[in-house]
């Protein structure tokens, strides 16, 4: 979890068991609540992503595109742990309009 | 927004899938706990992730990103735009997993099988069919139902 700006930086998260366990008012509530906060712009999400992105960098000693080179050259296993390294730069992709 | 069940939705209808698709596999016992969470990014994105620990101490990673398209509330429309389903057997290995189309590799909708109890960590890929988290379950109880004996053998209680 990054550190930032003298705080640790802190996902806005819903456990799903916990909307299951609801009344549907209250429900109705938390979800409009949530989709209000997606509208939201991005703050601290983008120093954790870029921090999850440094990390598998970091643990894999090579930077994301020698991943893609990797892959395209088929050097590199498909691993659950790198599905999970491309979608993080599919959602930074996308958070820089690019995506 | 009906028919497809991978098309725009509203963010209410989804919860209510999830959660009806939770209920069912825990009413048949093949789900044991939902750990997901909905992580709320900002500038129109949220992640659906976590584990859903089943039987046979199988369980699948939820990791799916999703975007908020129109609307206010809890009708705001949302459509997935990527996924990674891993089913895998705690301490053994995967044995199979659905990932969405990457960018620059393995552009389209597969799935990657392994075999676990030969302990397989290459696996192989072939295109699919863009699955729910729901077939992903009833694929991954099919599995154990039909690998039941094998799984005990190497999972002994």
């Amino acid at each position: 979890m990054p550190y930032k700006e003298g705080g640790w930086i802190m996902l806005q998260t819903v456990r799903t068991a916990d909307l299951a366990l609801m009344t549907e008012p209250e429900r109705q509530a938390a979800l409009g609540e949530m989709m209000r906060a997606v509208k939201a712009p991005v703050n601290g999400y983008a120093s954790i992503l870029a921090a999850r992105l440094r990390e598998f960098e970091r643990r894999y000693e090579i930077s994301s595109r020698q991943l893609i080179e990797q892959l395209k050259a088929g050097t590199r296993n498909e691993t659950a742990d790198i599905a999970r390294w491309l979608m993080l730069l599919q959602v930074q992709r996308r958070l820089q309009g690019d995506g | 927004m009906t028919g497809d069940p991978h098309g725009p939705n509203k963010f209410a209808n989804y919860d209510h899938v999830h959660r009806s698709v939770i209920a069912h596999h825990s009413s048949t016992m093949f789900v044991l706990e939902d750990t997901t969470m909905w992580v709320l990014i900002g500038q129109g994105q949220l992640q659906l992730v976590g584990e859903i620990r089943c039987l046979g101490g199988i369980v699948i990673d939820v990791d799916k990103y999703l975007v908020q398209l129109d609307g206010e509330g809890p009708n705001a429309t949302v459509q997935t735009t990527d996924y990674s389903y891993n089913v895998y057997i705690q301490g053994l290995g995967n044995i199979f997993r659905y990932d969405s189309a990457h960018h620059d590799h393995h552009s389209f909708h597969h799935v990657h099988r392994y075999d676990v109890f030969n302990g397989d960590r290459e696996g192989t890929v072939e295109r699919c069919e863009w699955p729910t988290l729901g077939e992903v379950i009833e694929r991954a109880a099919e599995w154990y139902d039909a690998n039941f004996e094998q799984l005990a053998s190497v999972r002994p209680h």
